[in-house]
């Protein structure tokens, strides 16, 4: 007998589709509990699509598909109900709610593969290669929207292969071919290749960062000294009462999280303990579980109180997010200045909690700066990580390359890295990459006896 | 025709090629009684295209083969005019050893070898049928009506199939070179249920030295420093000829452009398929119009005659265009051709009917190498000859099968491909093929295959000991480079400085320096005061290893995660139909080919990742029932 499990399994900011997934004995009825269709899934068959509508406490969350698959044929083996959602992060987790209110519990990270293998899928080795493997395919199946997401991907992964084909092309042909009077590439205009190549990776790789945080969130930290203001300002972004305003110094001891939109990307806001210097060193738990989640953050939110000195702790507070992605938010400008603040403190924005003043500029600040501000939404995105490690592998080999050229190997030597990378970014069926070498050699250069 | 009964042998060998002779050798030399058949014993281990041995890859083939035990690496030192290690300045995976031989010497050198040796007949005859008994062979039937009675059979017919040579219009039933063609086996092949193929050569005409005006061509020499292919030469000779360089101009091509529609390959009187890499001088100029010119090569065909081969000019146009188009080349003006350019289709078989050790999957006891597997070239078509000839020797043994992997050597690279991927054209070997090249270089091939020859018993005694020796060198003196400590000196310094390398102030490791892009092992000689005298070979191969440490530790790495593939068997009558999840067309390919593992089922055109993934987890859960 296995418990019901429920995840948010995909989610996709931009297309606004998101899949959550249950799995267990349990999965129909209770997916039952908050789908609304045609006829229950309890009597839909086995890899159906239903359509419907999610209803959570009698009031309409999203229009939904829902996929069935019976146990044993399904990634789990188990019965597992897949429901699509439209409204992008925030109907997923109001879904994800519903669900775990009708009796599924959360699953834990890998829990879906974790079940796969107990229930004789696959061993573990492979059960962690395979599970994005399978996800995506799953994925992919099902929805016209991420469908084209992934095809945008898959386009640009397939250009920047496809440049390192050429590359490898233009090396074989003359280690291959050493007679013929083709003209063969020389370490350096390797190199430049390379280089360029090398910035398409990058891209993709930043890209990558950004879907993850479509996906998942912008985690963003607080932080400032006490009393400057900082679990206001997250009860003023959220829009609830979750932290606790007082005027004593350190009241807010543990970090308290909302999960906010703003402006279309879901931000994980964290208020931060107020950080200080006390007899010279870092004191309390909170105090270190800050830092720590400093650390984390895809962003900073550091402010200073303008009705104070600009004082020794704050310059400590400045010089510890100053190289992360940060801005710096002044805030009570209802206040009188008296801040004086120096003049390498960057990225300022002036704000006043109390009268609700540049609360809207801070916010645009937010997403411009998560999103590097040059954000398209014809950017290639990589939304899943097996895709993100792939690329992250290519441009170790890229770089391996450049390295071996740098340091004396010849062209044919860095075309071993080269050829990793094409590996990494993936194969066309069945076709190995020297297949395509040689296919490459032969349509672009005349050969032969 | 009146039928016989000859004698009984293990082993027939069909075909007297380059593939049909390292298989009778190494089958013969494994102890099988072997016959071997040539339409004409003058055509024993001819050269019909260009008269070398070697080139890029294919001169690792060659270093393989002798490594095992094969004879083309010594017959080609006996025998060569000139030898020259190409691609020198490139990385050493890609260094590649070439020679001109002469092609009568050869022969010759070749003949009298098979002649010599023990266990081994060779006949002048045409096989024409070949017997089976339950579905397995058991004899050879030749044109003489003679019935040989065999365990073990090798096809090595190259281009003789049905063989059809095609110049301009003129079109007839021929094989290479003059030969008569081999037309009555396919049917019999076919009627054995075997896939055939037809696939297209073609060759460049041959000329008279006293015809050429050498002088308005540039030479070509062979290297001072001669590295033999064997590694059991230990003297080799010296080169005794040269090569020339000259080029096709505007007014060849025009010739060959006002031609064209005359030209088989654009009339469509061909249909066999042709290798992209060998295409006739009309293909080149047809696809490559921007080309102003194109390299011709002229090459002795050996010291005892005149007779020169024109590299670069293989051509199916009738014989008239040919002589004008020959003669707008500079130094051909008065050019006299001896022997015009043809092209020739053949039958041969889709070779992913064949399993590693080139056997078909489905005929026990019939093996394939060379041309009829697909393959072009003479290395290629050795090297499965003599895979063929160890497997067949084994099969009569009743011994599990000899094979290789990609891993191993560009042998298993070679039989992978044909026999996995299969391939559309005449198949050449080419270093990018092999993923770990780093690790199948040319000056390793004895490390690497020495002692499956001698375990074969291919490689004698005396061999594997020197084998042996030179080894243990050689591993000994790669592990002092990475231990031994240079002190700062100024001696040290001084050599370092006018290398232009970065002076040291603290000991540093002698691998560290060698592995310096600027320092190599041997610039760093004076030096390393307790360096051992070693030969060169040696001192080369413990100079690789240092120098490229880096790289084969990686590539090692890579095999390693190959090699689980490799080892992941799939069961022998897996039923593909029932595997939920897989594609169609992957099903349909798998079931077709059945690959005895999942690396080879991940190397099959139509199978995804996806495909093998859904795979592994059905062998998984039919393990666990
Ligand atoms: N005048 C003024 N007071 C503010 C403003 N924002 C917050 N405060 C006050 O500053 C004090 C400390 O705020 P709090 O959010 O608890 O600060 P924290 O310690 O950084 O979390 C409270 O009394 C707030 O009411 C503002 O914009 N203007
Ligand atoms: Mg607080």
């Amino acid at each position: 007998m296995a418990d019901t499990i429920a995840a948010i399994s995909t989610a996709v900011q931009k297309s606004g589709i998101a899949i959550i997934r249950i799995s267990g004995d349990d999965a129909l009825s209770v997916a039952d509990k908050v789908f609304s269709g045609k006829k229950s899934l309890k009597d839909a068959k086995s890899h159906s699509m239903n359509y419907g509508k999610v209803i959570f406490q009698g009031e309409v969350v999203d229009e939904c598909l829902c996929s069935v698959m019976l146990t044993p044929n399904s990634y789990t083996k188990e019965n597992v109900v897949e429901i699509n959602v439209h409204g992008g992060i925030i109907s997923a987790e109001r879904t994800l709610k519903a669900v775990l209110a009708s009796g599924a519990r959360i699953a834990n990270a890998g829990e879906f593969t974790l079940r796969a293998f107990l229930n004789g899928r696959m061993d573990l080795s492979q059960a962690e290669a395979v599970a994005d493997i399978i996800d995506s395919k799953t994925g992919l199946a099902q929805s016209v929207a991420v469908n084209q997401l992934q095809g945008k991907l898959t386009n640009g992964i397939n250009e920047i292969r496809a440049e390192i084909i050429k590359i490898l092309g233009l090396i074989s042909v003359s280690t291959d071919f050493p007679d013929e009077d083709v003209d063969s590439l020389s370490g350096e205009d390797t190199k430049e290749k390379l280089i360029k190549l090398l910035k398409s990776v990058n891209k993709l790789i930043e890209n990558a960062d950004k879907g993850k945080i479509l996906r998942e969130g912008a985690l963003c930290a607080i932080c400032g000294r006490p009393n400057v203001g900082k679990s206001s300002l997250l009860n003023c972004l959220s829009g609830e009462e979750r932290a606790i305003v007082t005027e004593i110094a350190g009241t807010t001891r543990d970090i308290i999280e909302e999960y906010i939109n703003i402006k279309g990307i879901p931000v994980r806001l964290g208020d931060t303990a107020g950080i200080r210097e006390n007899t010279g060193k870092v004191e309390t738990i909170g105090v270190k579980k800050a830092v720590e989640y400093i650390k984390n953050a895809d962003l900073c939110l550091f402010l200073i109180d303008a009705g104070e000195l600009f004082t020794k702790d704050d310059a400590e507070i400045y010089s510890m997010i100053k190289d992360k992605p940060h801005i710096t938010v002044i805030n009570k400008t209802d206040l009188d200045n008296k801040a004086l603040i120096p003049d390498e403190i960057d990225n300022k924005i002036y704000i006043s909690v109390k009268d609700k003043k540049g609360i809207e500029e801070l916010e645009n600040k937010i997403h411009d700066t998560i999103l590097g501000g040059n954000f398209s939404s014809d950017d290639v995105m990589i939304t899943n990580t097996r895709h993100k490690e792939a690329v992250r592998l290519a441009k170790e080999e890229l770089e391996s390359a450049i390295n071996a050229l740098d340091t004396g190997f010849t062209p044919d030597m860095a075309a071993i890295n080269l050829e990793n990378a094409a590996n990494h970014l993936g194969k066309i069926t069945g076709m190995t990459v020297s297949d395509e070498v040689i296919h490459e050699i032969f349509s672009k250069f005349c050969l032969g006896k | 025709m009146d039928l016989y009964d000859a004698e009984k042998y293990d082993v027939a060998v069909i075909g007297a090629g380059h593939a049909g002779c390292e298989a009778a050798l190494a089958a013969a030399r494994m102890g099988c009684h072997v016959i071997m058949f040539s339409i004409n014993l003058d055509a024993i281990a001819n050269m019909p295209c260009n008269p070398n041995v070697g080139g890029t890859a294919k001169g690792h083939l060659v270093r393989e083969i002798d490594a095992l035990g094969g004879e083309m690496g010594k017959a080609a030192d006996d025998t060569y005019i000139q030898i020259k290690m190409l691609n020198l300045g490139k990385g050493p995976a890609v260094h590649s050893l070439r020679a001109q031989i002469d092609r009568r010497r050869y022969q010759e050198r070749m003949k009298k070898t098979l002649e010599q040796q023990e266990n081994l007949d060779i006949k002048q005859a045409e096989v024409v049928k070949i017997n089976f008994i339950d579905g397995k062979v058991s004899g050879v039937v030749t044109n003489m009506g003679a019935i040989y009675e065999v365990k073990a059979c090798v096809i090595a017919t190259g281009t003789f199939l049905k063989g059809n040579i095609v110049i301009g219009t003129l079109q007839y039933s021929g094989g290479p070179d003059g030969m008569l063609p081999a037309n009555s086996l396919s049917d019999c092949l076919k009627e054995a249920g075997v896939k055939l193929f037809r696939f297209k050569t073609g060759t460049p005409a041959r000329i008279n030295r006293r015809s050429v005006n050498f002088d308005l061509m540039e030479i070509q020499k062979g290297d001072d420093d001669i590295v033999p292919f064997s590694f059991s030469t230990k003297n080799p000779r010296e080169n005794r000829s040269v090569c020339y360089l000259t080029y096709t101009n505007k007014e060849t091509h025009k010739i060959i452009m006002d031609n064209i529609d005359r030209a088989p390959l654009y009339n469509h009187s061909i249909h066999g398929i042709g290798p992209r890499y060998c295409p006739s001088i009309e293909d080149k100029v047809v696809r490559f119009k921007d080309k102003e010119r194109h390299q011709i090569f002229i090459e002795p065909m050996g010291e005892n005659t005149e007779e020169l081969y024109v590299q670069g000019m293989s051509s199916s146009l009738p014989e008239e265009v040919q002589i004008a188009m020959l003669r707008t080349v500079k130094g051909l003006e008065d050019v006299k051709m001896q022997r015009t350019a043809y092209a020739i289709e053949y039958d041969c078989q889709d070779p992913t009917q064949l399993k590693a050790s080139l056997e078909f999957k489905d005929i026990p006891g019939l093996f394939g190498a060379g041309q009829f597997n697909g393959s072009s070239g003479y290395e290629e078509a050795a090297a499965q000859g003599l895979i063929a000839g160890i497997n067949a020797a084994l099969k009569v043994k009743e011994k599990e099968p000899f094979t290789l992997d990609r891993s191993e050597a560009y042998i298993g690279v070679l039989i992978d491909d044909l026999t996995v991927k299969g391939t559309n054209e005449p198949y050449r070997m080419l270093t990018s093929r092999a993923e770990y090249r780093l690790l199948l270089r040319q000056d390793n091939a004895d490390v690497r295959l020495t002692e499956k020859g001698y375990q074969l018993g291919l490689i004698s005694e005396k061999r594997y000991k020197e084998f042996l020796k030179k080894k243990e060198l050689s591993e000994k003196e790669i592990e002092r480079c990475e231990h031994v400590n240079i002190p700062p000196s100024n001696e040290v310094n001084e050599l370092l400085t006018s290398a232009q390398s970065t002076n040291i102030s603290t000991g540093i490791k002698l691998g560290e320096l060698i592995r310096r892009p600027e320092l190599n092992y041997f610039m760093l000689a004076p030096i390393d005061k307790d360096r051992p005298e070693l030969d060169k070979d040696v001192a080369q191969e413990v100079n690789i290893a240092v120098k490229y440490e880096g790289y084969i530790k990686m590539q090692i790495e890579q095999v390693k995660a190959f090699k689980k593939l490799e080892q992941k068997l799939i069961p022998d009558n897996l039923d593909y139909s029932l595997v939920a999840g897989l594609k169609k067309e992957a099903k349909e390919k798998l079931a077709k080919q059945k690959p005895q593992n999942i690396g080879q089922a991940s190397r099959i055109s139509g199978v995804s990742p996806a495909d093998i993934t859904v795979l592994l987890i059905y062998i998984e859960q039919m393990k666990r029932g």
